[in-house]
């Protein structure tokens, strides 16, 4: 177990010239390059924007900013749990025929989506520029805040790496709940503005994660139970993982 | 140092259907208290690889033969260490380059030369190396402009090309490639055959599946036959098949094919590998603690003497195979008929039954039927091609010793050319004894078709090559050509089969 972690880290090299080659392959043939994705992103926030703050009659120097990092936080989350289930099965051609360290397919997956992230931020930068928030060092929170969702993104990347490629439909179930998801969780809303449904919406994890982004940005502190429970996450997230890879890995290559 | 040992490796893999797929129908398994379970865990586990034991060292360049899945790209890939075996060890040194599936690692909308790196990095190069490494692929692959095109723009040809310079280019120390390498024009095998060669006196390994005899006998010193999973090592020479164990000398290790009895042999038969202390024969493939008087026999050894100055058994020892066939010509010559052999390279057999027969060889003729140079390599199959006795191309011209070997009998016809069009010139309808060895099925059972029914009632047909391990196109032709007449081919243990006469065809 502790050597595929350290061919892991000698492959970082490797993964970072991956996850910026699949970035420039998926949008080789057309002249913006990767900032399509941030012209969708920005298209959608617009059109989201002006329909929900009309139909809802919502301020919008609040809500644009919330609709805007809940959305591209959403799409970041989304977009590693929806793959995940292909983290290896995408990779199979390699898998059979090159001698590669397993892991570093869900890790170059999740750098991927890191980078579609990054370009993101121009909209959401561009919207705290319209939107200032106020600024103070509830924004220093957003790099904790980011390590913990990163590291539950990447065990979830390799567990549902391992399950997707035993069980070939679980890209289907997730491809089918992500868009259910999307509404359960506070992506176009703050939990608090839910009343008394508030208390549900912390049942579902999506929730944490999104809040320990969104709020530091916005300039709120999140509760420290935001934290103890994404620690949690992380902890049996991990220890999950950790023990069915230790049992199973040696079956990914013939899964895949 | 490059180094792979395979101890005992056995690969399993499940294949899953459609069902044992589905994390619905597992659930509803689960949910019905497995009720459904004969219809959903419809999982068939492969045994791809079976008890394979072997060792590779730097020099050694390995052609790896068997039918379509006979596991010959599963045991590439745990060589290379991507599949894990279930039982036994794999132990590997040395930088490893793996050709196994055309435009694997190949990112086809990425550029030739962001493949370039992005394979090599693969394969365990840094980005820098495979820059550096650049100039010579390009000059290797002599793709031009291409190269700056995304790779789905490239024909099989040019990803071959691709590849195999990618892969060779970071100096691997063991290369393993399978069959696809056949790719590519004339120009590119060229090139690919010089960097082969660079390779090997390189002093590194090189393991390559393919179904073609040619190229196997061109880059591969020893051949590894797979058979629904287990390997055998085709071209060990016969005469250390088996290992004489000295009273101190430990039994020979099943690692090591080249001087252990036939593999896996000790796994599958149980005491197999008990070796007596003093064994009366140990040689040629045969290890017996049973009488073997007539090694001591003055007779025998005179005729087996003339046989071997012959130098038809290229220093092997092959006592109780001619002990067979002297014993039979002998039963043999009390019948009414001649004799014939239809293989007789340079005649040692021959040279040996008559000199054994002596005067008893009177008033018959022995006919030795023989191209005298070898087969044509047309009416070979993949496998007997590889087989061996071609390996060692112990088919030299041979026309003219045997002429002179035979000239002070007059008993003697030696008819060349290739069997059973020779039989034109055989002015002979009745026979008491046929020995048939051509290495070749196909000629054999013509020369049986041609025989049998002129073989006297009590007359012998003695196949050399029938019960040896490896020659199982010959074995098979020959249960066949038994079956259809009733009978079935008595398996010697000295790798030789036999058939005798009892009936004429249509009695009783």
């Amino acid at each position: 177990m502790i050597e595929h972690f350290a061919a892991l880290y000698r492959s970082l090299p490797l993964i970072l010239y991956f996850a910026w080659g699949d970035t420039k392959a998926r949008y080789r043939r057309s002249v913006l390059g990767p900032f399509w994705l941030v012209i969708g992103t920005a298209v959608g926030v617009a059109g989201l924007s002006f329909l929900w703050s009309g139909l809802l009659k919502v301020d919008r120097a609040t809500f644009v900013p919330t609709l805007a990092v809940g959305i591209v936080v959403w799409q970041f989350i989304a977009g590693c749990v929806a793959e995940s289930p292909s983290a290896f099965t995408r990779n199979a051609a390699i898998m059979r025929n090159l001698k590669t360290p397993y892991l570093i397919f869900p890790l170059q997956l999740l750098l991927r989506q890191l980078i579609n992230f990054a370009h993101n931020l121009v909209v959401v930068l561009v919207v705290l520029i319209v939107f200032p928030p106020p600024l103070g060092a509830a924004q220093l929170l957003v790099i904790p805040g980011m390590l913990l969702l990163a590291g539950n993104l990447l065990w979830i990347a390799i567990l549902f790496g391992m399950l997707g490629a035993r069980f070939r439909d679980l890209e289907q179930i997730i491809g089918v709940l992500i868009p259910l998801l999307f509404f359960l969780s506070p992506v176009l809303y703050r939990p608090d503005q839910l009343g008394v449904l508030e208390q549900f919406i912390w049942l579902n994890p999506f929730t944490y994660m999104i809040g320990l982004i969104r709020d530091p940005i916005q300039g709120f502190v999140p509760a420290p139970f935001v934290y103890v429970v994404s620690a949690g996450m992380l902890l049996a997230g991990w220890g999950a993982t950790l023990w069915l890879y230790g049992r199973r890995h040696s079956r990914i290559p013939f899964w895949v | 140092m490059a180094h792979i040992r395979f101890e005992n490796v056995t690969v399993q893999y499940p294949i899953y259907n459609a069902h044992s797929l589905s994390l619905r129908n597992q659930l509803v398994r689960i949910g019905t208290g497995g009720r459904l379970a004969k219809e959903s865990s419809n999982i068939v586990t492969i045994t791809a690889l079976d008890s394979v034991s072997f060792e590779l060292n730097e020099g050694d360049t390995v052609g790896l033969v068997g039918h379509n899945g006979a596991g010959k790209t599963t045991l590439l890939r745990t060589m290379a260490g991507i599949y894990p075996p279930v039982v036994g060890e794999v132990r590997r040194q040395g930088k490893v380059s793996t050709i196994i599936e055309l435009g694997a690692g190949l990112d086809v909308e990425l550029s030739g030369y962001e493949n370039i790196v992005r394979m090599g990095m693969l394969l365990g190069s840094s980005r820098r190396e495979m820059e550096a490494a650049i100039p010579s692929i390009e000059a290797f692959t002599e793709l031009g402009d291409f190269l700056s095109m995304p790779v789905r723009t490239y024909s099989s040809g040019m990803i071959m090309r691709l590849m195999f310079a990618v892969g060779t280019a970071i100096r691997p120390e063991i290369l393993l490639i399978d069959e696809m390498f056949g790719t590519g024009d004339a120009a590119f095998q060229e090139k690919a055959q010089s960097r082969m060669q660079e390779l090997i006196s390189a002093a590194k390994i090189f393991v390559f599946a393919s179904h073609s005899p040619e190229l196997i006998k061109k880059y591969c010193r020893r051949v590894f036959s797979l058979e629904h999973g287990s390997l055998t090592e085709l071209n060990a020479p016969v005469s250390v098949a088996v290992a004489r164990p000295g009273p101190d000398a430990p039994p020979p290790a099943a690692s090591q094919p080249v001087s252990a009895p036939p593999p896996n042999a000790e796994e599958k038969r149980p005491g197999a590998n008990a070796f007596v202390a003093n064994p009366t024969y140990a040689q040629d493939g045969l290890y017996t603690i049973h009488c073997a008087d007539f090694m001591k026999d003055e007779r025998f050894a005179r005729a087996y003497a003339a046989g071997e100055a012959t130098g038809s058994w290229s220093g092997a020892a092959v006592h109780w195979r001619v002990y067979v066939a002297c014993w039979l010509a002998e039963r043999a010559s009390s019948l009414e008929g001649d004799l014939i052999e239809c293989g007789v390279n340079r005649g040692g057999i021959s040279r040996a039954i008559v000199s054994y027969l002596g005067a008893k060889l009177q008033g018959r003729r022995f006919y030795l039927l023989d191209t005298f140079q070898g087969i044509p390599v047309s009416i070979l199959s993949d496998r007997e091609m590889l087989h061996n006795k071609y390996f060692k191309e112990n088919y030299t011209e041979c026309y003219q010793d045997v002429l002179n070997t035979f000239r002070e009998f007059p008993q003697v016809s030696v008819v060349r050319g290739l069997v059973p069009d020779t039989f034109g010139s055989v002015d002979s309808g009745r026979f008491c004894f046929a020995h048939i060895d051509m290495n070749n099925a196909i000629s054999e059972i013509a020369a049986a078709e041609y025989l049998w029914p002129r073989l006297a009632v009590g007359g012998f047909m003695l196949l050399d090559d029938y019960a040896w391990e490896i020659n199982v196109d010959q074995r098979r032709a020959f249960d066949r050509f038994a079956g259809e007449r009733d009978m079935t081919v008595l398996a010697l243990p000295t790798g030789q089969g036999l058939l005798m006469k009892t009936r004429e065809a249509g009695e009783a």
